[in-house]
């Protein structure tokens, strides 16, 4: 098998079996991304594919030599650009960060890295998370590699494109609102949001800090709880980030299916826009489940049908207070023509977001000023504790709930980019998930007739990961 | 959404992208406050499930949404910052450019 096409997993077992060198590794994915820029229409995946990433793959072949055991050692990954690595750029695709160098590691890359793995570049994405195509990039849209027509998914659909098109075995994203789940859908791959509080926040650019997360994408259901099993776990440096010991997901087993209490939104089943060949391959599913012994029933949560509205008024608030921070004096662009501060605020500000972080803060200072808007915060905080009270009452009877990951696949770029309203509804069901903190699953579920990825997902309880992972493990035995 | 709520008109629109610091020469505002208004229109929705018996902090949902006690521990001393930060000079910190400093 070709280097480009295994997993984590496989490659683990091919560098401590001695088939394979970190260098080998590393330059086979090098010669995919280089041969993929001279085609006519490029992934795209990465801004940046690291100059140095080839020595820190020589330097791990001979820490193996010397007898380091380390569970990651040699084994490359790939991050969002909004995912700090100690002395490279993270610009968050955004022109307003051009030339910041992340002074330190975030919590998540340099736990990796402590485990031997080497960062080998990182992934486009819409500017500052905001998007679900990374058409909102200031390096332009990544292509999808199934049809490279078609988006990836956003925002982090550079790091779902390097994985699924054979340049990376294993990538980082971060999810506000469903930015892992949506692209890892739209690409066939698995695509993990954890519970908030699994994994440090510390390092990772905010977007809405009451609802970021950091994502997994992998090709192979072993690679999510492998990655997860050394990046858990609590962090001096974010008091949210919770004690956990999540180092038995190092070797998953599959769940026993028979038994198992499933629940399915009546909401987003009845939901319009759910395309049909999707709903068919939900059915089927479904069926799988229950084939083997799972009890499945529908459930009804109404509120549900207001989670895109509650997302935006909290997503964008917390946006608009968290993008205040560039303003053109500690952080990359600087637009000053020497007439004082507020100018030179609005003239960096002005220049270096794009159109789509514009709205989003405009609307989240609208949202933030009872003036303007009335008590429409209130009413967004209100509506998110009646989630997470409905939801909670869902998993005290059911053990996961099953939902598509994306009402469509994934769409042709350029098709709503111009309409902001329709792009926010691709995330029709994957924001109650960030709403009630719980992790979610998108795994590849099948194919549509001209072959395009679905991807449904399994939600579980706060801290769930365990479960929802040995549930796709025995999902993908099966394959 | 309520009886406060102000409709984005010309006047609002200019206010909401000041307190946004963002200049209104920078975008095509017409579109972009159309934009804006059709978004905001979509919040009515939680009109509908809003209400006191839902408090925003009603329903923790994990543990970490209430902090844990700080763990205190020892910082660095100035002589150890000194020997860390590559703007140090002379005996002082330098400041942001914008200040006038040398940085």
């Amino acid at each position: 098998m070709n280097i480009c096409d295994m997993s984590l997993t496989e490659l683990k077992g091919k560098l401590e079996s001695g088939e394979l060198t970190s260098l080998a590794i590393v330059e086979a994915y090098k010669a995919a991304y280089e041969a993929d820029n001279k085609t006519e229409k490029p992934l795209k995946g990465y801004i940046e594919f690291y100059a140095d990433a080839l020595d820190a793959a020589r330097k791990a072949d001979e820490a193996r030599a010397n007898g380091d055991t380390r569970p990651l050692l040699g084994l490359p990954f790939a991050a969002k650009d909004n995912i700090s690595i100690k002395g490279k750029p993270c610009t968050c695709g955004s022109k307003i960060l051009a030339g910041y160098v992340a002074p330190y590691n975030a919590t998540v890359a340099d736990r990796l890295i402590a485990a031997g793995a080497i960062p080998m570049g990182r992934t486009n994405m819409d500017e500052f998370a905001m998007g679900s195509s990374t058409e909102y990039s200031c390096y332009g849209p990544s292509r999808n590699p199934v049809n490279r027509d078609l988006t990836p998914g956003g925002s982090s659909g550079g790091s779902a494109a390097v994985v699924a098109g054979g340049q990376a075995p294993f990538a980082l994203g971060t999810e506000t609102g469903g930015s892992v789940r949506l692209p890892a859908s739209y690409c066939g791959l698995y695509g993990l949001k954890t519970t908030y509080g699994t994994l440090s926040r510390y390092g990772v650019v905010a977007f809405g800090s009451s609802l970021d997360q950091v994502g997994l994408f992998s090709k192979k259901i072993d690679d999510i709880g492998l990655a997860l099993s050394v990046m858990a776990g609590r962090d001096a440096h974010d008091d949210t980030s919770a004690d956990l010991d999540f180092a038995a997901l190092a070797k998953l087993t599959p769940a026993e299916i028979k038994g198992l209490k499933i629940a399915l939104p009546k909401e987003f089943m009845d939901a319009k826009g759910l395309d049909p060949e999707i709903a068919s391959i939900f059915e089927k599913a479904c069926e799988w489940f229950r084939s083997r012994g799972a009890v499945v029933e529908t459930v009804s949560i109404p509120v549900l049908e207001a989670a895109i509205g509650c997302y935006y008024v909290i997503a964008l608030s917390e946006a608009a207070s968290n993008l205040s921070r560039f303003d053109g004096i500690r952080y990359g662009l600087r637009k000053d023509a020497g007439t004082g501060y507020d100018d030179l605020y609005v003239a960096t500000r002005s220049d270096g977001f794009n159109a789509e972080v514009k709205r989003r803060i405009v609307i989240g200072n609208y949202v933030l000023s009872t003036h303007f808007s009335g008590d429409c915060y209130k009413k967004g905080m209100s509506v998110r504790a009646r989630i997470q009270k409905d939801v909670g009452e869902v998993f005290k009877k059911y053990d996961v709930l099953l939902c598509p990951t994306s009402p469509t696949v994934a769409f042709k770029l350029g098709s709503k980019v111009d309409d902001p309203l329709a792009m926010y509804l691709s995330d029709l069901y994957t924001t109650f998930v960030n709403l009630a903190r719980i992790p979610s699953l998108s795994v590849p579920m099948g194919e549509t007739g001209a072959g395009l990825p679905v991807g449904i997902q399994i939600c579980g309880p706060h801290f769930g990961e365990e479960r929802i992972l040995k549930i796709a493990k025995a999902w993908e035995a099966t394959k | 959404m309520d009886e406060k709520k102000n409709a984005i008109d010309a006047t609002t629109f200019e206010n909401l992208l000041y307190l946004s610091r963002l200049s209104p020469e920078s975008s095509n505002v017409d579109i972009l406050a159309g934009q804006v208004r059709q978004i905001v229109d979509y919040f009515e929705i939680l009109s509908q499930y809003a209400g006191d018996e839902n408090p925003y902090d009603a329903y923790p949902a994990t543990t970490v949404e209430s902090l844990r006690p700080g763990d205190v521990e020892k910082s660095l001393e100035p002589s150890d910052l000194k020997k860390i930060s590559g703007e140090f000079m002379d005996g002082y910190f330098r400041v942001p450019k914008v200040l006038g400093g040398g940085a």
